[in-house]
């Protein structure tokens, strides 16, 4: 048998996909010719991009905390629309919009070539009724309506959950790739924007044949058209009424922020920052007055004061300056320093401390923040050695929540000081000065909150987070949390046991500056600082949690400018640890 | 004069024809906005020409013994590729004036290995390790282009190891058992469908008088493959599987591309059997078809000259088959023979997978058409390889 030529073979299977390709093309070519030839002359296909629907956001007790609501807008056909003065006159009552504004709008239209006219957008559900109903009345108009992001509790969210608005070019460019089309809207900051591409699902497209005049004859290419994909859920480990009892607490500070974060797994319970804004502002274009308002506002509304606000921890950071004292053996709990007569001199320069205390050991000096023991003890640690410490107990750098917005702070430590006032500028001023958290530290509540975390772990330091699981519309999870830690503390337990003891002291003991967030119905440890600013009045640091026996919750609050943080911030702690016991 | 002695003119015609065609279509398609890729094309078409000749001057021996360490090379610059390039475009390596793109060399070398492999062990091209060692070689190459993603290099790449197979005499079942587990990869996320596909798999090779040794290797070897594949997916890049879902997700569309191929069908179907005339295409411009000059250069030649023009390019590709087909039988030796098979099968399959691209019967995928399209490296690619079909051609009679 003489074998086939298999060179042959393949040029016979060759053959059949060049017919089959030439058919293809004699469909195309000879057969549709018209058909494309139309479509090519004019131009007149369009591309229609379908929106979805953006996902939900949950708050921990299943409360709809952002969502997508029906928005109507109310459109006008040029050629039907009734341009009697009295037709005209009826719609500028319905809409509250002036006649001659209501000409001018369609003037505009008409000269543009446009069918249609956007008369108002964002109607209220009444006047829908009301067209609707009354159709007859009003010849030509049409109400459309399409998804738009609501945010139903205004402000109390838009740090954390972030807002979203109309895509910017640069954001397009990175985004095209995903369907996105350039008059999406797309998330801004917060959980909106690091979530994005959850909650934004994904873009259809349909193609549309059209005539001359821009109507839609038919729809083409339908095997090429993409369909819509509604976002996913986002659940969020926010506690709604924690959160909405939290603004009432602040009602009366203009500014401040409390975050509060479970104790076992970092889930964030609430994080409200004040002054705040509202989000739905964005949704149909916010007004050009109302945008240079919010920007231009000392306190600055749109700050998440949480994770991006910075402050001078001041006395709160003193549970830092007796961890790094009692690890490098410079003091242990009965040590003595010179005692406190309210001053000290430190290389020719008074220093003060706010009271007069006497003679302390360590527990007694962190319990009553005697910032003349803390000077002491901070010297002895020496500034880089706080520095050091601070830095790999989280300050000085991110967290790593799962939002965007974030500060570094800043832990100063030599180099940066030799950097700022020059190698000699500087002394051992600033060793005290940082050793009772004031000088050039900064510091988030995020970072505070993370780090007592870790110290309520034993050490290890739990990554805070805000999203908890993502469900799509067919139910399916998408994404659960999974615990993230950024190491460990390089504290020993002991030192981390005295102090929690010492917290709990500040706050149960007698002559404790935390007394005033002592109640009956739940035990808080925590300390209080009083943050000395540039800003005018001290910021009330209160650094917490509760309950002290079996921590639940770590609660940290500031309150701006209003003066010492056992008067202001602690009570406020006290009522927080009630609610909690409340809620439960 | 000598030089024409050492060309074989049908061939050598077509070539430059084709050549010409490309240079008016991407003129044609690129002149309103930037010319300057007129005049790129226009210096590698040169480049290419003169290396065609340079390559008649090699004896082909040289190129069977080097063609290992060629292949070595082009792999080692697609290695480079993962390492020095920023994540967004993979495919190129900058070499100052110009990118080069390792992916189509490898194309060259990965024929000349098979084809010096497959050819010294003639005898054996049956059994396991000849097999095995083919399907490693095409591997190294495609998983180094999949993961870029480049589906339509590594779909090239499939092609010239079952062609390079299919020509050596090696039977037509045990390449069919070679490709399974290629099936498994993709179906094992499937499980049901994988599962039936296994037992189908079995039995179809049990009907096939394998025997059952073997039978239970390949569906051992498919279980394995479907195995690994979840990890292999885990140690991709999530922007590398998004990139690869689009191409087996089309209906997602996440390049674009269903408005591509309507302009593109718009372009090709407006122009009719004689096409609306050179440089009269309407459907021109990046914002119609961004690819027009590379991967869619045939919706200009479609609108522009019609059916005629691709009944043009036809008799071209069917003037150089022919010419290879009457005398593949007469090449002596047996590289040259699996070379020239190899190279003409590949070309002529890539440049109809490229028209069935364009024309909406095929997914989209990103493969050139050769001679044609935009683009240094693979033109010089399809070139050299013309040049070495061309020297085959000439030299059939000898042994070396």
């Amino acid at each position: 048998m003489v074998k086939r030529n298999r060179f042959l073979n393949i040029i016979i299977i060759l053959t059949f996909f060049f017919l089959l390709i030439m058919l293809a093309l004699l469909n195309l070519q000879i057969f549709k010719v018209n058909q494309y030839k139309t479509l090519s002359e004019k131009n007149c296909y369009r591309k229609e991009v379908v929106i979805p629907v953006r996902g939900n956001i949950l708050s921990e007790d299943k409360i709809i905390i952002g969502t997508s609501k029906r928005y109507f807008s109310l459109y006008g056909e040029i050629d039907k629309i009734n341009m009697d003065a009295s037709a005209i006159n009826k719609l500028s009552e319905l809409i509250s919009l002036s006649s001659d504004s209501i000409n001018a709008l369609i003037k505009v239209s008409r000269i543009y070539g446009e069918r249609y006219v956007l008369l108002k957008s964002n109607l209220d559900i009444s006047t829908v009724i009301f067209i609707e109903e009354n159709g007859g009345l009003y010849q030509g108009l049409s109400i459309k309506s399409h998804p738009m992001r609501y945010y139903p509790f205004n402000e109390i969210y838009s740090h954390v959950i972030g807002y979203v608005g109309n895509i910017s070019l640069s954001e397009y460019d990175k985004y095209k790739q995903k369907g996105y089309s350039i008059t999406d809207f797309i998330g801004k900051t917060g959980v909106e924007k690091s979530y994005e591409n959850y909650l934004k699902g994904h873009n259809g497209v349909k193609y549309f044949e059209t005539d001359a005049f821009g109507k839609v004859i038919r729809e083409i290419e339908k095997m090429n058209s993409i369909e819509k994909i509604n976002g996913c859920d986002v659940y969020v480990t926010l506690n709604h009424s924690m959160q909405m009892y939290l603004d009432t607490l602040l009602r009366d500070n203009e500014s401040g922020c409390i975050l509060l974060i479970d104790t076992k797994k970092g889930r964030v319970i609430s994080m409200y920052s004040k002054p705040s804004f509202d989000p739905n502002i964005f949704i149909y274009g916010i007004r050009r007055d109302m945008w240079n308002y919010l920007k231009r506002n000392q306190l600055s509304p749109f700050l998440n004061r949480c994770t991006d606000g910075v402050y001078p921890p001041g006395s709160t950071f003193k549970i830092l300056t007796t961890l790094a004292g009692l690890q490098q053996g410079v003091v242990d709990s009965g040590t003595y320093f010179q005692e406190c007569n309210g001053v000290i001199m430190i290389s020719n320069r008074i220093f003060r401390c706010w009271s007069t205390h006497h003679e302390l050991n360590l527990l007694e000096a962190f319990k009553q923040s005697c910032d003349i023991y803390f000077y002491q003890l901070g010297m002895k640690v020496g500034l880089n050695q706080i520095a050091k410490y601070a830095y790999l107990s989280g300050f000085g750098d991110t967290v790593g929540i799962d939002i965007n917005e974030e500060s570094n702070g800043l832990v100063p430590d030599s180099k940066f000081l030799n950097k700022k006032y020059g190698r000699n500028g500087w002394g051992i001023g600033q060793t005290a000065n940082l050793s009772i958290g004031q000088g050039d530290l900064l510091v988030t509540p995020l970072q505070m909150g993370s780090f007592i975390l870790a110290l309520l772990n034993g050490g290890e330091k739990i990554k805070p987070y805000i999203v908890d699981s993502i469900v799509d519309k067919n139910n399916e999870l998408r994404y659960k949390h999974k615990e993230k830690t950024n190491g460990k503390l390089v504290f020993s337990s002991e030192d981390m046991e005295f102090v929690k003891k010492c917290m709990f002291e500040a706050v149960n003991g007698e002559n404790g500056t935390g007394i005033a967030a002592k109640n009956s119905v739940c035990s808080i440890s925590g300390k209080t600082g009083t943050a000395e600013n540039s800003t005018g009045i001290p910021h009330a640091w209160f650094v917490s949690y509760f309950p002290s026996e079996n921590p639940e919750v770590i609660c940290i609050i500031i309150i701006e400018n209003s003066g010492h943080g056992g008067e202001i911030a602690a009570p406020i702690a006290a009522k927080i640890a009630k609610r909690w016991i409340n809620l439960k | 004069m000598k030089i024409l002695n050492k060309i074989d003119k049908p061939i050598f015609i077509c070539l430059v024809l084709l050549l010409i065609v490309g240079l008016m279509m991407i003129y044609s398609s690129t002149y309103k906005q930037d010319i300057s890729f007129f005049y790129k094309q226009l210096i590698w078409v040169f480049i290419s020409i003169i290396a065609f000749f340079l390559i008649q001057y090699i004896p082909l021996k040289m190129f069977y013994i080097s063609s290992y360490l060629l292949f070595s090379f082009s792999l080692m610059l697609l290695g480079l590729l993962k390492w020095f390039n920023a994540s967004y475009v993979e495919r190129w390596i900058d070499i100052g004036f110009a990118s080069i793109q390792p992916s189509e060399f490898a194309k060259l070398t990965l024929i000349l290995t098979l084809a010096r492999y497959l050819s010294n062990r003639y005898r054996d091209v049956n059994k396991t390790k000849v097999l095995a060692v083919s399907t490693l070689i095409t591997l190294i190459p495609f998983l180094l282009v999949f993961i870029q993603p480049d589906i339509g290099t590594a779909i090239i790449y499939l092609i010239i190891l079952v062609v390079s197979l299919y020509l050596a005499e090696v039977k037509v079942i045990y390449i069919f058992v070679l490709l399974t587990p290629l099936i498994s990869l993709i179906l094992s996320f499937f499980p049901f469908i994988w599962i039936l596909y296994l037992f189908i798999l079995g039995y179809i090779l049990y009907l096939g008088k394998i025997n059952i040794l073997n039978v239970i290797k390949t569906v051992f070897l498919n279980v394995l493959m479907g195995g690994l594949s979840p990890i292999l997916w885990n140690l991709l890049k999530e922007y590398q599987k998004v990139r690869i879902l689009s191409y087996f997700a089309p209906n997602k569309d996440i390049h674009g591309f269903g408005w591509n191929l309507l302009q593109s069908k718009i372009a090709i179907g407006s122009g009719g059997f004689w096409g609306n005339g050179y440089l009269n295409g309407t459907q021109k411009g990046l914002d119609f078809i961004p690819q027009q000059h590379t991967d869619f250069i045939f919706s200009v030649i479609g609108e522009e000259f019609g059916f005629f023009g691709f009944l043009f390019i036809s008799i071209l590709l069917f003037i150089i088959v022919y010419r290879t087909v009457t005398l593949y039988p007469s090449i002596k030796s047996r590289f040259s023979k699996l070379l020239a098979g190899t190279i003409v099968t590949v070309t002529i399959t890539q440049m109809l997978l490229n028209i069935s691209m364009t024309i909406g019967i095929i997914p989209i995928v990103g493969i050139p058409l050769n001679f044609i399209s935009y683009g240094g490296s693979s033109l010089l690619t399809s070139i050299v390889m013309f040049a070495l079909l061309n020297k085959i051609i000439l030299d059939r009679g000898n042994y070396w």
